[in-house]
């Protein structure tokens, strides 16, 4: 292994000084991290057609369709033509999607009226909507293993349980602090970030009670949530740039990589994200700071800085399409840096990122 | 001060315990507030681990004002401060024994310096020694699991420990140090449940320690290497409603208590005044009864039997006489057995073990049958001087290694003469959760006198109903106790008859 000063500058000076500040402040903790570029490419780029915020990004269970969800409405694409392949009108902007593979139902909390619109993914079409009293919803969850849909609101600070097979309310806890990105354990547990706890709170999904917090010890301002399908490890991104790796079964941070670029994201787990013969597993992140970085699953218990990828614009969205092998993201981007000679002053980019030559992620 | 506390006081040193000794409890975590604390490290090589700024974070989040110098300071640094902590990062060689006579407390867990502490002796690998994943990989998984060894300690008791295993350091085969310290210490926490193996071990101010000098502050061994502090086990979220959860991941709760209780004050010892400590004993002893159990018109040892029970008359204590074929109902309502070592083992028959009365035994080869040490006769417990018994010659000095402690009656650590003549002098090993007072001369594992405190785990897991007590008063040897050895005895009868602070 390379030691933190051996930063190899493959493209963009400012990228590779970036991440060996990154990586020489992040030694200390994990000597595995170094200043490397994520071994990815941008496959497919294309502008998104609508100008508003993309809310969300999802999958069908054969990777086969994308579904964005973009100011009110639902858009499909082949994932691999990249062609529209449907929309749906949504009675209001969404500010949250999500996708029950199983199901193929999708779920948007849209915020005016607060709502939650269920719709069938194949075709397009609403099912039902569900009036949400509980406040504006920010954030939305789909837990297969509970069948369950979580729906937070920031103005309540309330995470509310829906039952997804009868559309029916069955818990909610309130919460003190921002909240930010949540995740469950398969096993009952609710993770949520809390941005201003320094910690991820854990719920019982069933009593929908707080069992506790989990300190996000060397990552300050928790905002990026992901488990991992076993549901023992979950993977934080923080605002001071740091992302940590903690095993829920204890309650411990075990591996920390202090220093990143700063700036709230969103965070994304899968095991073997870009098929058997790469990364194990790999957790990337990705928000307002233009960048994306990846952590690498070595084995259960170790993990390495995967690497970064400079972006040109703020991440709104991103998803891991692990059947196709692609990691979505949508990009806000200003006109000044598109590549698009008729696109709008601000618009919003679809990036599907695939392996590079060479190393496997 | 104000009435109430003179009076509470009073009380307490009526009934044998001085005020000083309430003093040992470790200080609250406020009162550290603030506290100068002296942070020794070094540098690692590039790209090797190194947690020396989160540890002195973490250092100043308890409270304390670190200043941090590398192993070439001057011993003269560590004036006025609270604490000394030294990082393995710290060069050994360049620290050589600077500190060894620093009468600052300290806590280390930098290996190669246990030896230059007089911590350890000096033999790698059978004094001290590292296990690390690429020397050893198989036993870097082993460490990732302590055993509780002692539970009676102000540490001990502030974590909670249990004589059970715990997660020392978090599930990646992981580098420690380990120590083989000397009598003088106690074992918190060893690896496999080797004492000897110790990860976790401290010496009281006065102490000795292993090379024979005496602690001048508290010292404390942890078992850290330069990178893995961050893997310290500790719980969060649910897992922390989990009791059992809670007790396995420990190692930072340890590391902390460790830390409190080396800045917090020692131990006070009261000075050798045999005079004082009669008074003393005699102020406890009025009301108490003591069940003196011996072989009733015994031969050999007679005299000293009765020399013995007219004694501890002397200084007020109701003493009933038991032959040691009596049953062991006869203890009942007592507030001390005393077995005279004219007793034979064998018709003892088991008699007094799970007693709740307090109980000191002058028959040392009836130590496994108490779980004072393990079963094996000669390994575990044994004697000097007894004629086609034991290889050894008899003797008449005991090694005082716990000077802290009020058993060894204020007498200054080393060699004290404790009859007049060579006898035979009985010893035992017993496990870490003992107060060991003293050893047999050059025998340092051959632990003479020394006492269990209630609930301590005894040899076998066998839990201490009450405290238990060694003394290696061979009959007729009563009689021929020097000045030395009859503090020796008052002071352990004082302790195990006292209350139930260790």
């Amino acid at each position: 292994m390379k030691g933190p000063t051996d930063c190899v500058c493959s493209e963009a000076i400012s990228r590779c000084v970036g991440a060996c500040a990154l990586v020489l402040s992040g030694w200390m903790l994990s000597g595995s991290l170094r200043a490397t570029e994520l071994p990815l490419h941008v496959s497919h780029r294309m502008v998104v057609p609508s100008t508003t915020r993309v809310s969300g990004i999802g999958f069908d269970a054969a990777g086969a369709q994308a579904y964005l969800a973009t100011g009110a409405a639902v858009t499909a694409f082949d994932a691999t033509s990249f062609r529209q392949t449907d929309s749906l009108q949504l009675p209001a902007a969404a500010v949250a999607m999500a996708i029950d593979q199983e199901g193929s139902k999708g779920y948007a909390a849209i915020a005016a009226p607060a709502e939650l619109v269920v719709f069938k993914l194949h075709p397009l079409h609403i099912e039902s909507t569900i009036p949400l009293h509980d406040g504006v919803p920010a954030a939305l969850l789909y837990a297969s293993s509970e069948h369950a849909l979580y729906v937070l609101s920031d103005a309540s600070s309330t995470i509310t349980r829906w039952d997804a097979a009868s559309g029916k309310r069955s818990g909610q806890v309130r919460l003190s602090g921002a909240l930010g990105q949540m995740a469950t354990n398969a096993r009952g547990t609710l993770y949520v970030a809390n941005t201003t706890a320094n910690a991820v709170d854990a719920v019982d999904e069933h009593s929908m009670k707080r069992l506790g917090a989990i300190p996000t010890k060397h990552c300050v301002g928790p905002t990026g949530l992901a488990m991992d399908p076993i549901g023992r490890r979950l993977f934080v991104s923080c605002q001071d740039g740091a992302r940590t790796v903690i095993d829920t079964d204890m309650g411990f941070t075990f591996e920390s990589f202090p220093t990143g670029t700063p700036g709230s994201s969103q965070m994304v787990f899968a095991m073997h994200p870009f098929g058997a013969g790469g990364w194990k597993g790999a957790a990337f992140n990705a928000g307002g700071n233009g960048e994306l970085a990846g952590l690498r699953m070595n084995a259960f218990v170790n993990y390495s800085a995967g690497g970064t990828y400079a972006l040109d614009g703020k991440v709104q969205a991103i998803a891991l399409n692990v059947p196709a092998g692609q990691l979505w993201l949508a990009l806000a981007r200003p006109q000044s840096t598109t590549t698009e000679a008729n696109a709008p002053a601000q618009h919003v980019e679809l990036l599907v990122l695939t392996p590079s030559k060479g190393p496997t992620p | 001060m104000n009435r109430l506390l003179l009076s509470f006081l009073g009380c307490v040193a009526a009934f044998g315990f001085s005020p000083a000794s309430l003093q040992a409890a470790p200080l609250p975590w406020s009162a550290l507030k603030g506290k100068p604390l002296l942070f020794v490290t070094g540098q690692t090589d590039p790209g090797e681990p190194n947690d020396d700024t989160l540890v002195r974070q973490h250092l100043e989040q308890l409270g304390f004002k670190v200043t941090t110098a590398d192993a070439t300071v001057s011993p003269s640094a560590a004036s006025g401060m609270s604490l000394i902590v030294i990082s393995s990062t710290a060069d050994a060689h360049d620290l050589e024994t600077k500190f060894a006579q620093t009468p600052v407390p300290l806590f280390t867990w930098n290996t190669f310096d246990y030896p230059n502490l007089g911590m350890t002796g000096r033999q790698l690998h059978q004094d001290f020694g590292i296990v690390d994943p690429i020397q050893h990989y198989a036993e870097s998984f082993s460490i990732l699991y302590g055993y509780g060894a002692n539970t009676t300690s102000a540490i001990s008791q502030a974590v909670g420990l249990k004589p059970q295993l715990f997660g020392t350091l978090y599930l990646e085969p992981g580098t420690i140090g380990w120590a083989n310290p000397g009598p003088g210490a106690t074992v918190i926490a060893d690896f496999e449940g080797k004492p000897q193996r110790a990860a976790v071990f401290t010496y009281e101010r006065k102490a000795s320690l292993a090379d024979g000098a005496i602690a001048p502050a508290r010292r404390v061994g942890f078992f850290l290497a330069d990178g893995n502090f961050h893997l310290l086990t500790e719980v969060h979220g649910p897992a922390a409603n989990d009791p059992q959860a809670l007790q396995w991941a420990v190692g930072r709760k340890l590391f902390d208590e460790a830390i409190r209780w080396a800045a917090s004050p020692p131990q006070v010892v009261q000075p050798y005044d045999p005079t004082a400590l009669d008074t003393r004993l005699k102020n406890i002893a009025h009301g108490k009864k003591v069940l003196f159990v011996e072989r009733v018109n015994a031969g050999e040892g007679r005299e000293a039997d009765e020399h013995t029970v007219a004694h501890l008359r002397s200084l007020g204590f109701e003493v009933t006489i038991a032959d040691q074929t009596d049953p062991q109902t006869r203890a009942d309502g007592e507030d001390l057995v005393l077995i005279s070592s004219s007793c034979s083992k064998y018709k003892l028959a088991n008699r007094y073990v799970d007693t709740t009365v307090p109980l000191i035994t002058l028959e040392g080869l009836y130590a496994d049958a108490l779980h004072l040490a393990g079963r094996d006769r000669y390994a575990d417990y044994g004697e000097h001087g007894e004629e086609k018994e034991s290889d050894d010659p008899p003797d008449n000095y005991l090694d005082i290694v716990g000077a802290w402690n009020p058993m060894a009656a204020g007498l200054p650590a080393g060699l004290v003469k404790f009859t007049e003549h060579p006898g035979v002098l009985k010893w035992a090993r017993p496990t870490p959760d003992a107060i060991v007072i003293a050893t047999l001369p050059n025998s340092p594992n051959e632990r003479a006198i020394f006492g269990y405190p209630e609930h301590a785990v005894m040899a076998d897991g066998f839990i201490a109903p009450a405290r238990r007590a060694l003394l290696p008063l061979d009959n007729p040897s009563f009689d021929d106790l020097t000045a030395q050895g009859h503090a020796l005895f008052d002071a352990v009868v004082l302790w195990t008859v006292s209350g139930k602070s260790p």
